[in-house]
């Protein structure tokens, strides 16, 4: 499921952050979050349970 | 001879006019160290560039940005990569342009030394213009993305990422704190492994150093590959190519074999969804570190990169741990890849293009377009994300004299394997020698 992004939702969820004013809530912002949300699900569709989040900074293999 | 800085830094000034590779020069920090030159030391003599988000004593660090100041105050102390810089006798002569806050493939106001229209790539523009125009030996560079790698292939010269943890990142400005690496770039293979000797090894200050050995770069640097095991991609970084980028690429995978490697095509189709993982930890780790900025001044950061702030502070939590869970898949595929394959490096184009004129936006490949900088960080930051040593060296060039490069990438802190194999095909070709026509020779 996607969060279904729109001008409401984007822009409460900035002022909530604080980051209301910083960037204006357009349809190009909108589209943006879309792409992301979708981006992030996309990853998700692929994931299966058992996989944990990498341990970012141990890049051996030992 | 011992070196004055005054002869180091005036053909620098004349040529950078019109490339405008370099922010600021230091010839104050450079008499000092002429003054203290011993000619037994690892880089004795050799001319460095920093990217100008390393911090570098009595220089300002500006990040490519506004929201540091305009000037940006000098720093206090060296980054421990400077540091260790000098110590080992290197003179470093200024700080390079880096695209805004090292988020970037294009380096505004920066040329290619091979085409001033067109970018020496980025975020590591600067550093790979200066070296590529003859300014320096060798640069520093960091790469969250490909940052080193891209501008290296752009312009025509080497230039490594190492693995995750090698080199220290203290006092280095971070975009992306789990993607983050520093790493030089040199006319050759050799001024690489030279500058990493020097500024590899654990510094208890930053805590994301590797504790474990390092150094001993030089020491396989001609063993030739005979014997070695190599592979290459079949599919993702050829799809889409540019044919030229292409033919050049197959064209070195023979160079390699013919020297006596076993070069085997694998499947790494699994990198699918690494761009989009490799975009959905940037957004969130560079916001987090950029979020005092993002709320005081966004007027003063570009649109494009506060767009992408602004993302990575609202969107969910859930996303960044998927993009993590994701890079979990890749990491461990990519070690079955080595591993079930018994692969000692992996060779790919280092991007799938040639260098981009400064206002272009997408490449127009056989298969459909693509933006540039999707084109760039498709091929290049699987091994951020892997943590992966991975090393562009130059390869060939277009038809428009334009340079291409070549990528070799190895098991992680494997990068005297990675040298060896850079090493041994640049002495194979030519491609070294060619002199881009803004160069301080040709002046």
């Amino acid at each position: 499921m996607t969060a279904g992004w729109d001008a409401d939702s984007v822009g409460s969820l900035l002022r909530a952050l604080g980051l209301d004013g910083v960037e204006a809530v357009n349809s190009e912002l909108i589209v943006d979050f879309e792409q992301r949300s979708s981006a992030a699900e996309s990853l998700e569709r692929s994931l299966t349970p058992g996989v944990a989040p990498c341990n970012v900074f141990d890049a051996s293999w030992e | 001879m011992v070196p004055s800085a005054s002869s180091i830094l005036e053909p620098v000034s004349r040529i950078d006019q019109a490339l405008g590779s370099m922010v600021v020069l230091d010839p104050v920090g450079l008499e000092r160290q002429c003054a203290d030159f011993h000619e037994d030391r690892l880089l004795a003599g050799m001319k460095i560039a920093v990217k100008d988000i390393i911090e570098v004593e009595g220089l300002p660090n500006g990040c490519g940005s506004a929201l540091y100041g305009d000037p940006p105050p000098p720093s206090r102390s060296d980054a421990e990569v400077v540091a260790r810089i000098r110590k080992a006798g290197g003179l470093v002569i200024g700080k390079t342009a880096a695209h805004e806050l090292a988020c970037g493939v294009y380096t505004p106001g920066t040329g290619n030394p091979w085409d001033l229209a067109r970018s020496p790539g980025g975020s590591s523009g600067g550093s790979g213009a200066a070296v590529a125009a003859g300014l320096c030996d060798a640069a520093l560079g960091s790469d969250t993305g490909g940052s080193i790698r891209i501008p290296a292939s752009l312009c025509g010269i080497a230039g490594l990422k190492p693995t995750y943890g090698l080199v220290p990142k203290s006092g280095v400005e971070p975009l992306s704190w789990s993607l983050d690496h520093v790493g030089p770039l040199g006319k050759t293979v050799r001024d690489c492994a030279l500058l990493l000797e020097a500024i590899a090894g654990v510094h208890e200050s930053d805590p994301t150093s590797a504790k474990r050995a390092s150094g001993g770069y030089l020491e396989k640097l001609d063993a030739g590959v005979t014997g070695l095991r190599i592979g290459m991609p079949v599919g993702f970084f050829m799809d889409p190519i540019d044919p030229q980028t292409q033919a050049a690429f197959l064209a070195a995978v023979e160079v390699v074999r013919e020297l006596g490697a076993d070069v085997t095509p694998v499947d790494v189709s699994y990198l699918v969804g690494s761009l989009e993982a490799e975009f959905a930890i940037v957004s969130p780790e560079a916001a987090a570190y950029h979020h005092a900025n993002l709320c005081r001044n966004p007027e003063l950061i570009d649109p494009s990169i506060r767009a992408m702030l602004v993302a990575g502070a609202a969107l969910p939590s859930s996303y960044y741990l998927r993009a993590l869970r994701w890079r979990q898949v890749i990491a461990d595929q990519m070690r079955e890849t080595f591993v079930g394959n018994r692969l000692d490096a992996f060779i790919t184009p280092t991007v799938p293009a040639p260098a981009q004129l400064h206002d272009q936006e997408e490449f127009a490949y056989p298969g459909g377009e693509e933006p540039v900088i999707s084109s760039f960080v498709r091929t290049t930051a699987p091994f951020n994300l892997t943590g992966q040593p991975a090393l562009s060296v130059p390869c060939g060039f277009t038809d428009d004299v334009l340079p291409l490069g070549l990528q070799v990438v190895g098991r992680p802190f494997a990068e005297d394997m990675v040298l060896r194999i850079g090493n041994a095909y640049e002495q194979a070709t030519d491609w070294v020698a060619q002199i881009p026509p803004m160069h301080v020779t040709t002046e």
